[in-house]
C-alpha cells in the first residue's frame, strides 16, 4: 500500500538551518492503523506530506497503491490526492465561504476528476448524519464549535471514499473529551470503509489503539 | 458550474457587503465619465437640433449666448428689449418672416412665451393635442410638460408669478386661462406656457383693465385680490396706451426665404439698427458647446485620474484580500487543487466585480440617456 525506500528529502532555507527527512524503509498495508510520533520540528508532517505526493524527495522512491509518485508530473500527483487520498489538519482548515455540506463536497469541485452526483450528495448526507451533523448540513461553518468543523473535516476528507487517510495531529487544537471522540469517530469511519489510515499524534494516551507506531526524531524514522 | 466559478460566486455570495462596496466604488467611478459623456453629447444634440432649426435670431445688442438661450430654450437671462416693430421690419422687403418673442415672465416657474402664435406653430410645429389654441385676451396654451407638471389642463386658469412682492404700485399677477394643452415635441416648447402677445405685454403692465362701477365696500376687498383675470364680460376694457410698435420684444426669430435675403437682412440689422444683433444660432451654440467641451477635456482627466486611484485601491483590496486568504489557498493546495483553479478562482472573483460594475454603469448610462433630455429640460 505505501513503501518508502532509501528516501531523502531537504529542506535547503529551513528557518532553522538545513533539514534532512531520512526514511530508509517504512512500508504500511492496506487498512493498517499507523501512527507517527515524534517531537516538534522532527518531520512529521514533511513525511506525511511525502505519502501525499505533496512534496517530492530528492532521493528514494514514494510508492502509495502501486504507484511511484515522485516520478508522476504535479497534475497527476493531485489527481491522485484527490481521488484516493483524504486529509485532515491539524487546524482544521475549512472555507468559511461554504455550508457543512459544500464543505464536505468540497473535492468534487476542484478537478480530479470525481463527479457530483446524487451519490455523491447522498455519501455528504449520510457521512453528517454518521458524525451528528445531519441537521447542520446548511449552517455556516463559524456558526459551529471547534469540536463539529473537525468533524466536518474528517467527513470531506472520507467523502471521496480514499483508500488512505492522512491526519495531521486532527485532535490538537481540541479539547479531552472532543479529541477522544473526533478520535473514535476516524477510526470508526476508517474501519467501515477499511481505508488506510496514518495520524500523526503528540499523544501517547492513544498510540495502544494503532496497529503500529512510527517515531520521527531528529529527521531519522525508526 | 466550474470549480473555480462556484468558489468564485459562493464566496461573493458570503461576503456579498464587501462585494457590494467594490461593485459600487467600480461602478460610480466607470459611471461618472459616462454620465458627463451621455449628457454632455444629450445636451449638444438637443440644443443643436433647436439651433440648427432656427435661422435667425434678432435682439437687443448684448451678450449673445443670453439672447440665442432665451429666444431659442426660454432660459432667464439678462436680455434686453427691442421695439415690436422689429418684426416688421424683418418682413420689410417681403425677405423673410418675422416672428416676435416676448419672454420674461414666468407662471408658476414656467417660462410664458409671447409670441404670434399661428406663426410661432407652424415655424415649430406646434399642434393642440386638447382644447384649443388662445382667442382671447388672457387664454393661454401649455407645453405638454408644463401641463403634466402643473396638473392643469383647459378650463383651469394659472396665475403669472408675482415680479415685485413689496412694490405697491406693481403690476398684478394675471390669471390666464388655459384653453388648450400641446402635443409633446421633447423640446424647450414642452415646458412653456404660450400666450399671444398682447396677453405678454398685459402681464407686463404695458395695458390694463378698468373695473365697473363698485360698490365702496367691495372696493377694499377687489384692490385686494391677488390678481387680475380677463373674462368675457371685462375684455373690452382692457386697452394698451402708446404706440403699439414701441411695446418690447425680447427677441425677433427671422425666417429669411433664401440665403441671399439671410446676407442682406443680417448686414441690415448688424450695421444698419443700432442696438440691435442679427445671429446665426447654429454658429453661436457651436461656440457655446465648445467651451463645454474644453471643460469636458478638463473633468475627462480628471476622470482619468480617478480611475487610476480607484483601480490602485481596487488592487490593494484584491492584494489584502489575498493576503488574509492564503489558508484558504493553501488548504486547496493540500487537498488537491491545482493552482490554475485557484487562480482561475480569484479571477473570476475580480472580472465578476468589474464585469458587474461595468455591466450596472452602462446600464445606468443607458437610463441616464433616456432621462436626459427630460432632466436637462433644454
Amino acid at each position: 500500500m505505501i513503501e518508502l525506500t532509501d528516501v531523502r528529502f531537504r529542506y535547503d532555507a529551513s528557518a532553522s538551518g538545513a533539514f534532512e527527512l531520512r526514511v530508509d524503509r517504512l512500508a504500511l498495508g492496506a487498512g493498517s492503523r499507523t501512527a507517527v510520533v515524534g517531537p516538534s520540528g522532527s518531520g512529521k508532517t514533511t513525511l506525511l506530506h511525502l505519502i501525499a505526493g505533496i512534496l517530492t524527495p530528492v532521493q528514494g522512491r514514494v510508492v502509495v497503491n502501486q504507484e511511484e509518485l515522485g516520478g508522476l508530473p504535479d497534475a497527476q500527483r493531485r489527481r491522485a490526492r484527490l481521488r484516493s487520498m483524504g486529509m485532515v489538519f491539524q487546524d482544521i482548515q475549512l472555507l468559511d465561504y461554504l455550508s457543512v455540506r459544500d464543505n464536505i463536497l468540497l473535492p468534487y469541485r476542484l478537478g480530479g476528476g470525481l463527479v457530483l452526483d446524487r451519490e455523491a450528495k447522498d455519501r455528504a448526507e449520510s457521512l453528517a448524519n454518521r458524525v451528528g451533523l445531519g441537521d447542520k448540513l446548511g449552517r455556516a461553518i463559524d456558526k459551529l464549535s471547534q469540536g463539529e468543523r473537525q468533524r466536518v473535516a474528517i467527513c470531506r476528507a472520507l467523502i471521496a471514499r480514499p483508500e488512505l487517510l492522512l491526519a495531521d495531529e486532527p485532535t490538537s487544537a481540541l479539547d479531552a473529551d472532543t479529541a477522544r471522540a473526533t478520535l473514535n469517530l476516524v477510526f470508526e469511519l476508517a474501519e467501515e470503509t477499511g481505508t488506510t489510515l496514518v495520524v500523526l499524534t503528540h499523544d501517547p494516551s492513544v498510540l495502544e489503539r494503532f496497529d503500529r507506531v512510527v517515531h520521527v526524531d531528529g529527521g531519522g524514522v525508526s | 458550474m466550474s470549480g473555480a466559478f462556484y468558489l468564485a460566486t459562493r464566496y461573493m455570495r458570503r461576503h456579498r457587503g464587501k462585494t457590494a462596496v467594490m461593485v459600487a466604488a467600480v461602478t460610480l467611478t466607470l459611471l461618472l465619465p459616462l454620465a458627463v459623456t451621455v449628457l454632455v453629447r444629450a445636451y449638444d444634440r438637443q440644443l443643436g437640433e433647436r439651433a440648427a432649426a432656427t435661422p435667425m435670431v434678432v435682439g437687443a445688442a448684448g451678450n449673445r449666448y443670453d439672447l440665442v438661450l432665451q429666444a431659442l430654450y426660454f432660459r432667464a437671462g439678462r436680455v434686453g428689449t427691442v421695439p415690436a416693430s422689429l418684426a416688421d421690419d424683418a418682413e420689410r422687403d417681403g425677405m423673410a418672416v418675422g416672428i416676435p418673442l416676448h419672454v420674461r415672465y414666468t407662471a408658476q416657474d414656467a417660462p410664458v412665451v409671447g409670441t404670434d402664435l399661428a406663426e410661432y406653430a407652424a415655424f415649430r410645429g406646434l399642434t393642440v393635442a386638447e382644447g384649443d389654441w388662445p382667442r382671447m385676451l388672457g387664454q393661454a396654451v401649455l407645453g405638454h410638460d408644463a401641463a403634466e407638471r402643473l396638473g392643469l389642463g383647459p378650463g383651469d386658469t394659472l396665475t403669472t408669478d408675482q415680479q415685485n412682492l413689496y412694490n405697491l404700485a406693481r403690476n398684478m399677477p394675471l390669471r390666464l386661462r388655459v384653453v388648450g394643452v400641446l402635443a409633446p415635441t421633447h423640446s424647450p416648447d414642452d415646458r412653456a406656457v404660450f400666450v399671444s402677445l398682447r396677453t405678454c405685454w398685459l402681464i407686463g403692465g404695458h395695458g390694463h383693465g378698468h373695473a365697473p362701477e363698485i360698490h365702496d365696500d367691495e372696493a377694499l376687498h377687489r384692490a385686494a385680490r391677488l390678481a387680475v383675470e380677463v373674462t368675457e364680460d371685462n375684455v373690452d376694457s382692457f386697452h394698451f396706451h402708446g404706440d403699439m410698435d414701441a411695446l418690447p420684444l425680447s427677441a425677433v426669430i427671422v425666417l429669411p426665404d433664401s440665403d441671399k435675403s439671410r446676407t442682406i437682412l443680417t448686414a441690415r440689422f448688424n450695421q444698419a439698427t443700432p442696438g440691435v444683433q442679427a445671429l446665426d444660432p447654429p454658429t453661436v451654440m457651436d461656440e457655446l458647446m465648445g467651451l463645454v467641451f474644453r471643460v469636458k477635456r478638463f473633468f475627462d482627466a480628471n476622470f482619468a485620474l480617478v480611475l487610476l486611484a480607484t483601480g490602485l485601491l481596487l488592487g490593494l483590496v484584491v492584494t489584502l484580500s489575498l493576503k488574509l486568504r492564503t489558508a484558504e489557498r493553501r488548504t486547496l493546495h493540500l487537498l488537491g487543487c491545482g493552482r490554475w483553479l485557484i487562480v482561475q478562482t480569484q479571477a473570476i472573483e475580480l472580472g465578476l466585480v468589474l464585469g458587474l460594475s461595468a455591466a450596472l454603469a452602462c446600464g445606468l448610462a443607458g437610463a441616464l440617456t433616456l432621462l436626459a433630455p427630460r432632466w436637462l429640460g433644454v
